[in-house]
């Protein structure tokens, strides 16, 4: 058990190691070049090609790639994530600065998920061969394959255009205005949560019905407990470990930022970042950014299934 | 009961219950969509807008306070003085900190922390810096109360700073070619020496906000960005560059602003924008949409407004490749091209872009109207011209071709959207005159690379739209990103380092539309167009001027105020 | 056995490939009571009880319409768009549904919506045939490869999917970018790249489930060699539920070059993408919202089809069920 936790934590190291060499050598390769586009803005005349070149030579990136490998990985055993090379600041603190959206929006999905998921999952469920349950079922299917761009401009459209209700851009840092920030919420939490809800609830449905099939279940069921009962008892016990396995899951993805739903909304969060970040080219910012997304995605994991341990005592039998 | 559910699961359903309802519902989904759809453009302009309110139309008194919620469609790459680069940037910064002069939107000077300034000879510049200015106070430098003047020793600090190389500022290698030396006379005097006469001087000074010597000393050349403390009219407050930018009204500074509150709130979204606009949750949109910007004007609540100077966007030959360094080549494409037309295609709006016959802006000095006589659109004028160097279309598939070669390349873009729908109808329009012209819109990153490179065989770009623009877009000795075409015309250099010498406006001018006119003859650029970006402005809010580069809210003609709602 | 279980644990599998969304949550998928592989964290083991559930139901043939439908439409849409997609004429801009001529519309180029949607599924269709293909035979083979020798190779290969499993989309779409320049070809290839993983899984875990079966034994102990046995015994006995899985894969390819198109990183215009006519449409929301709705209602819709034939495909497997 110890051995298996180690040998999983090295393992955690090992993929965080090659990720960032693949994303140091890619964000080299890719054509375009960082102080290019960074002056491409300035006046007419600032930055001559000389003085790129030594922006260049300044940043380093006239070095051979290993060695510039190198010394980023000597940097990161230091915790030191590098400086964005378009606003010169620690990469560690524009990160820092993203994380409260990114997890505000994470957090506010993760419920809605977990809500739409249970609710759906039941109604699936219990509403076999009625007309409620196939209605959720053809909603589900549509959920599921519904692009999350396209449910967001869909909802800024009814809400936001059509209805006039709610706001359909931006973050209100918390504490601001009160009933501002969570209405600009409601849209992209609502677009974030629609995929993973609806997943959720084909994953609810899939193992009620392998339970409900279960000698246990059945025995209860001639034992005259009803429905509600056997459901609670002990239908739902068997279907939370999957449920809480998966919505943590998703959470670290979202930990890592949304890129799409945060593009949508012009929500400032560590998926935006990312997609500025490769616009510019600003290489420090992209790798700090993707080993961020990255450790979060795999710590998650990590704690997932120690949870999963700890929540499933015939796991110890073995 | 047990049996019964048992069963459910395993008895076969009614065939296809689930996926016939799925379809269904998606089809009603779709049909009842494409009803709203068609019905949206007759009941679209109905409910908007809720706390946005018809104001009168009376001249209200000016009120104090409040706030000014402007949104921007780019996010502020940075607050440092000294390494910002992107409009965005400077419209923020300047409100923060300030240069010796400005340039208001007609492009003539206005003093802000200089109120004189004169030449006792060509080489030297004298500033005279206000009485009064202090630096802000209430922050980790100069703690509340603090009354710090900005002296000449500040100026000194910032112009040494950008010019030493170690700091990589933006404008030093624009600035460190240019001046020789700058020292302080006495403790509001400046004297700049530059190293030849200089004419673009005061614009280039324009663009260095003066930074106080007191925190260089205690936070570091490197750390400004981090500590915006500057002598302008309001104080950062919070920021958050993607997403919000808050500042507060400077109560020390020498002209008290109206508004308590400026934010910068970014909406990278620009239809976004104009929806926030319309229902009052902000109350400027710096750029609007182009196709909502009749039904903006329209609506009484809000007025549109557009700078009084454009952008240049031009599609260039890059010379460097045959058959472009052919003039013949090049005048016969020009003929091809209706720009007027296509112009009319991409714009929905008048205000929005003008035809551009030159690369000098209306609103910058040489702006040269009389340039569209030397263009015409005649595309049967065009194929003799072609026909004249050997390109005819022997084997009538529609394409020239000479020595066995066609026609044949490549029209680049950048992938926005109107500079890539004027290659799509230049192209067309090449097309019929019998040239096999394929449009390639790249990513921004890629598309300057690719022009650096010199790889692009023909392509649309924009730049070069200040006072000093010409020197950089064709001056052959100064190698700049906006130099993109191979162009070397000894005429065009001697003329236009002339101009950068002569401090004299009339006769630089005069100089300036004389190479204008070289430039044109010389078919370097197909001028595309002036852009002019329409801001979005709601009534109620007051002595509002959009700007192209400089956003003034405060200054001697004008104190921004928002009519309380 | 396949013990049958849920379409989630697909949908999931599938979605993760290339958005690198977890695969984990099908680790978490166990059959209560019954007894689960002691390597907790070995998630080759645990993808073997990816369940294919199914409640099976007659005629489902009927399910493969759609799908099919899509696939026809994608292969000869060329050939029956009313209009040529490329065809622009900037004074039929943004012209209402129902316009004579266009009955989508047009966009904001004057070309006709309707065409370009129906060029739009072929884009979409060929992309995900064409990522599914050479993922599928890159994943399968290096899945039951592995699966079948085992060793170092194995648990190398298997961390080296975990990595991949941990990169986001947004850098992914990078990658498109690295491999010269954004493109049809380069989407291909970075979604297969970080599509295989998931096949690679799956058939690793079947080969495991399946090695020790008496007719391997059997046909081991007649002397076949290693390749003989995987590609003639191995290999068809573990196609049905990879196909399954790769019915659904379409799906979510569809739907990750329809976001990474959104993005600007997948499709370059002019191409007829429904992700990038998404991101085009976006801007016209209040003019003409057309232009966005319908692009993604094709999207979802062919989305839906292809789980509806991953879902027959599937039930086909496990008749002997029903």
């Amino acid at each position: 058990m110890q051995t298996a936790v180690i040998k999983r934590l090295a393992e955690m190291g090992v993929a965080l190691l090659s990720l960032s060499f693949a994303i140091f050598s890619v964000v080299r390769l890719v054509p375009g070049d960082p102080f290019q586009i960074l002056f491409s803005g300035a006046a007419p005349g600032a930055g001559d090609a000389g003085f790129l070149q030594s922006l260049h030579n300044a940043a380093g990136l006239d070095r051979p790639l290993l060695v510039q490998y190198a010394g980023y990985l000597g940097q990161l055993l230091h915790g030191n994530l590098g400086v964005s090379l378009r606003s010169g600041e620690p990469v560690i603190l524009l990160i820092g600065r993203h994380l409260a959206p990114t997890l505000e929006l994470a957090g506010a999905a993760l419920i809605l998920s977990l809500g739409m998921g249970i609710f759906f999952g039941l109604a699936l469920s219990l509403g076999r061969k009625r007309w409620w349950g196939e209605l959720a079922g053809a909603a589900v299917s549509f959920a599921v394959a519904l692009p999350s761009a396209g449910a967001g401009i869909l909802l800024i459209y009814i809400f936001g255009l059509q209805l006039g209700w709610l706001p359909t851009f931006g973050w209100v840092a918390q504490g601001w205005s009160w009933p501002e920030a969570p209405r600009h919420l409601i849209l992209p939490a609502l677009t974030l949560s629609i995929h993973p809800g609806a997943v959720l609830a084909r994953l609810i449905e899939s193992n009620l019905a392998t339970v409900l099939e279960e000698d246990y279940v059945r025995t209860a069921y001639a034992k005259g407990v009803g429905l509600v009962r056997v459901l609670t008892r002990h239908a739902l016990k068997n279907t939370a470990l999957p449920v809480v396995t998966f919505a943590a899951l998703e959470f670290g993805t979202f930990a890592g930022g949304a890129v799409v739903v945060e593009t949508v909304f012009s929500w400032p969060g560590l998926g935006r970042l990312l997609v500025d970040a490769v616009a510019n080219r600003d290489y420090a910012l992209i790798q700090g950014a993707t080993l961020f997304a990255g450790a979060a995605f795999l710590a998650i994991n990590f704690c997932a299934d120690l949870m999963y341990l700890a929540l499933d005592p015939r796991l110890r039998y073995e | 009961m047990l049996t019964k559910r048992h069963g459910s699961s395993r008895a076969p359903r009614a065939p296809l219950s689930g996926r016939v309802l799925a379809g269904l519902t998606a089809i009603a989904l779709t049909v009842a969509l494409a009803a709203v759809l068609t019905v949206a453009p007759g009941t679209g302009g109905m409910v908007y807008g809720t706390t946005g309110t018809v104001l009168a139309e009376a001249k209200a008194r000016p009120q104090d306070g409040g706030a000014l919620k402007i949104a921007m469609p780019y996010t502020v790459g940075t607050l440092d003085p000294l390494h910002f680069m992107a409009d965005a940037d400077f419209h923020v910064i300047t409100q923060i900190y300030e240069p010796l002069v400005l340039f208001n939107e007609e492009g003539n000077p206005i003093p802000r922390l200089a109120t004189s300034w004169r030449n006792p000879d060509p080489n030297t510049w004298v500033f005279h810096l206000r009485k009064g200015a202090r630096w802000q106070a209430g922050n980790e430098v100069f703690p509340k109360r603090t009354k710090a003047e900005v002296t000449a020793a500040d100026v000194v600090t910032t112009l040494n700073l950008v010019l030493n190389p170690d700091n990589k500022a933006t404008f030093y290698s624009k600035l460190a070619r240019v001046i020789k030396s700058v020292e302080a006379v006495d403790k509001r005097t400046v004297k700049v020496v530059t190293q030849a006469p200089y004419a673009f001087l005061l614009e280039d000074l324009g663009h260095i906000p003066i930074v106080s010597k007191q925190v260089v000393e205690r936070v570091g050349a490197g750390q400004l960005g981090r500590y915006p403390i500057g002598s302008g009219p309001f104080k950062l407050l919070e920021s958050r560059p993607d997403n919000q930018i808050t500042l507060s009204r400077n109560d020390d500074y020498y002209l008290k602003p109206r508004l308590a509150r400026v934010i910068f709130q970014i909406i990278p979204d620009k239809s976004v924008a104009a929806m926030a606009l319309e229902s009052g949750d902000v109350d400027v949109v710096t750029q609007l949409p182009p196709l909502e910007i009749p039904r903006i004007s329209a609506d009484k609540r809000f007025t549109v407004m557009a700078p009084a100077s454009g952008s240049y966007r031009y599609i260039a030959f890059n010379q460097r490749k045959a058959p472009f360094d052919d003039l013949k080549i090049r005048e016969a494409i020009a003929m091809a091209v209706d720009i007027k037309s296509a112009l009319k295609a991409i714009f929905p709006a008048e205000s929005l872009a003008q035809p551009a016959w030159g690369p000098v802006p209306p609103g910058i000095p040489g702006y040269d109207p009389g340039l569209q006589k030397m263009w015409t659109y005649n595309p049967e004028k065009a194929r003799e011209l072609l026909a004249a160097q050997g390109w005819v279309d022997a084997d009538k598939d529609g394409i020239l071709e000479k020595d066995g070669r066609k026609f044949s390349f490549v029209l680049q873009a950048p992938n926005d959207a109107n500079r890539s729908k004027l290659a799509v109808i230049v192209a067309d329009q090449l097309k019929a005159v019998g040239l096999d012209v394929k449009v390639k819109t790249e990513e921004w990153g890629m598309h300057l690379q690719d022009l650096a490179a010199g790889q692009a065989d023909m392509f649309v770009m924009g730049g070069g739209s200040t006072p000093d623009g010409l020197l950089y877009l064709f001056h052959s000795g100064l190698v700049s990103r906006d130099h993109n075409t191979g162009f070397r015309n000894a005429e065009v250099d001697q003329l236009l380092d002339k101009a950068k010498a002569t401090t004299d406006a009339a006769a630089r001018k005069k100089l300036w539309q004389e190479a204008q006119r070289l430039i044109v003859e010389n078919r370097v650029h197909l001028p595309g167009y002036y852009e002019f970006v329409n801001a979005g402005v709601a009534k109620y809010v007051h002595d509002f001027k959009p700007a192209n580069y400089t956003l003034l809210l405060v200054a001697p003609d004008r104190n921004v105020w928002v009519e309380k709602r | 056995m396949m013990t049958t279980k849920s379409m989630a644990a697909e949908l999931m599998a599938a979605k993760s490939m290339a958005n690198s969304i977890s695969a984990r949550a099908m680790a978490a998928e166990t059959v209560p009571g019954k007894p689960i592989d002691p390597g907790i964290f070995d998630r080759g083991e645990r993808m073997g009880e990816l369940h294919l559930f199914l409640r099976c139901r007659r005629r489902h043939w009927l399910r493969w319409i759609p799908a099919i439908l899509i696939l026809a439409v994608g292969l000869i849409g060329p050939a029956i768009v009313p209009q040529n997609p490329y065809t622009m004429a900037l004074n039929h801009a943004l012209l209402p549904v129902g316009s004579p001529g266009h009955p989508l519309g047009t966009d904001d180029y004057g070309r006709d919506l309707l065409s370009r949607l129906i060029f739009g599924a072929r884009t979409s269709v060929w992309l995900g045939v064409m990522v599914v293909a050479c993922a599928g035979a890159f994943g399968t083979l290096i899945g039951a490869a592995t699966g079948y020798f085992g060793g170092l190779v194995d648990s190398v290969i298997m961390r080296l999917a975990d990595a991949l499993l941990a990169f986001p989309l947004a850098v992914a779409a990078l990658f498109v970018a690295a491999l010269l320049g954004p493109g049809t070809g380069n989407l291909i290839l970075t979604l297969t790249l970080l599509g295989w993983v998931g096949y690679a899984r799956l058939a690793r875990s079947l080969v495991l489930r399946i090695k020790s079966e008496r007719f391997v034994e059997a046909a081991r102990a007649v002397g076949a060699g290693s390749g003989r046995i995987l590609f003639r015994h191995i290999l068809p006995n573990i196609a049905g539920p990879l196909a399954s899985y790769a019915a659904l894969h379409i799906g979510s390819v569809i739907l990750i070059c329809a976001e990474l198109g959104f993005l600007g990183f997948g499709v370059q215009p002019p191409t007829p993408d429904w992700g990038l006519m998404l991101n085009e449409g976006r801007a016209y929301l209040r003019v003409a919202p057309q232009l966005a709705i319908f692009p993604t209602l094709a999207v979802t819709l062919t989305v839906m089809s292809f789980q509806g034939l991953a879902r027959a495909w599937n039930g086909r497997n496990h008749s002997e069920r029903c």
